[in-house]
């Protein structure tokens, strides 16, 4: 699996748990399956550019702090919206969680073996 | 009873049995073993100014470097030149290998499964030349300075075909008495067992399979016998195992470790965030 292939699914399997969790907020929770559609989407996107700068990278920490960074960019529209609804703004609610999934994201891409990793061992060997 | 020490008698031997090589481009240097059917010196190539190895090979082994010829495989010894000595015994020159013999290198688990992992592409490319060793034990495996895995000593092996005789060491040779595929399979087997003396569960039933004593109830085929191995390093499914489901979660969670791991690293964090908002 490719860095930014990793990224996709990784961030795409977070943003499916992180819209699931709006199920435990009893006021969203008629919007459910549109929360878990934008944060899979919010999450596939983050997790796609941060697996394509992966491939520029190679440190764990910075991988973690720009995966953080892209992800609190792409959440950042969303957060700052109020609820069309309710008209309360979330921003610390969405934000967090986002950014979240994208450290992980990040971690995940410099961590995890990817296919290039592989090739370029074998290279070596 | 003799009367010289066995160090003295060794050495008679050894100088009664050295090569003459005074008519050809070949120097003795040293002797470096005896393997199943000769002895095996390094000697040194005037022509091309290098050491290389060369096996004098004992009467009836005569097929011996024809065999190794025919086996072009980067993990079986080349085959430089042959030819006969002035007293008629035939010898061959190959590749000298430095490096150790696989029971003298300590090796921890997976890398031991990659080197069998090479033994067995080795020995399966022999048997798809019809040529089966008949004599594989840790000795006859050398690792090369440069990490290369070689079988050596070909000096018992024989066309798969002809039902060849049992050869090779006790604890490594297969019972039936006529010598087929099959049977290099089984001394595999007994290699594996001793590159890894305490096996996991999938690992032992690999082991198992391949030493049965009814041929015909060992892996089918050397590639076959590696792809299990290669399973078994890949986290994936053995087939000579029949898993329970408590093996099967506990493999498939090895094998997604670090998935599992920042999964479960989100909904920790993802929860205290939920409590921490809920305040």
């Amino acid at each position: 699996m490719s860095k930014p292939v990793l990224g996709l699914v990784l961030g795409g399997v977070l943003g499916i748990f992180d819209g699931l969790t709006a199920w435990f907020t009893p006021e969203v929770r008629n919007e459910l399956p549109f929360i878990i559609m934008g944060s899979t989407g919010k999450g596939l996107v983050a997790g796609l550019l941060i697996g394509l700068l992966a491939r520029k990278l190679k440190s764990v920490p910075l991988g973690v702090l720009c995966g953080l960074l892209i992800a609190a960019a792409v959440t950042y529209p969303i957060a700052a919206n109020p609820d069309p609804n309710t008209g309360k703004v979330y921003f610390w609610q969405i934000i967090l969680p986002g950014s979240l999934v994208g450290a992980i994201v990040g971690f995940a891409t410099q961590k995890l073996p990817t296919k290039q990793a592989e090739s370029s061992r074998t290279a070596a060997a | 009873m003799s009367f010289l020490p066995d160090p003295a008698l060794r050495r008679l031997r050894d100088a009664f049995d050295a090569p003459d090589l005074s008519d050809s481009r070949y120097t003795l240097l040293e002797p470096i073993g005896r393997g199943g059917m000769g002895a095996v010196y390094a000697v040194h190539d005037a022509a091309l100014d290098r050491r290389v190895a060369l096996k004098v090979i004992d009467a009836g082994a005569h097929a011996e470097s024809r065999i190794v010829a025919r086996l072009e495989h980067p993990g079986i010894v080349p085959v430089h030149d042959s030819g006969t000595l002035p007293d008629g015994r035939p010898y061959y020159v190959m590749k000298l290998v430095e490096g150790e013999p696989l029971h003298r290198v300590p090796l921890e688990m997976p890398e031991a499964l990659r080197v069998f992992l090479r033994v067995c592409d080795a020995i399966a490319f022999a048997h798809s030349r019809g040529i089966v060793h008949r004599d594989l034990k840790p000795e006859n495996i050398m690792i090369g300075r440069f990490g290369e895995v070689l079988v050596l000593d070909w000096g018992v092996a024989a066309e798969a075909h002809a039902g060849a005789p049992r050869a090779g060491t006790p604890g490594f040779q297969a019972p039936e008495p006529e010598v087929t595929a099959a049977s290099d399979i089984y001394s595999l087997g007994m290699l594996l067992r001793e590159l890894v003396p305490e096996p996991r569960p999938p690992l032992r039933s690999i082991i198992e399979r391949a030493t049965q004593q009814r041929p015909e109830a060992r892996y089918e085929s050397a590639a076959d016998l590696a792809r299990d191995v290669t399973a078994f390093l890949d986290g994936t499914r053995v087939q000579a195992h029949r898993e329970s489901l408590g093996e099967a979660a506990a493999r498939l969670a090895r094998k997604h470790q670090l998935w599992i791991v920042l999964i479960a690293t989100y909904l920790v964090l993802r929860t205290i965030l939920f409590f921490w908002f809920r305040r």
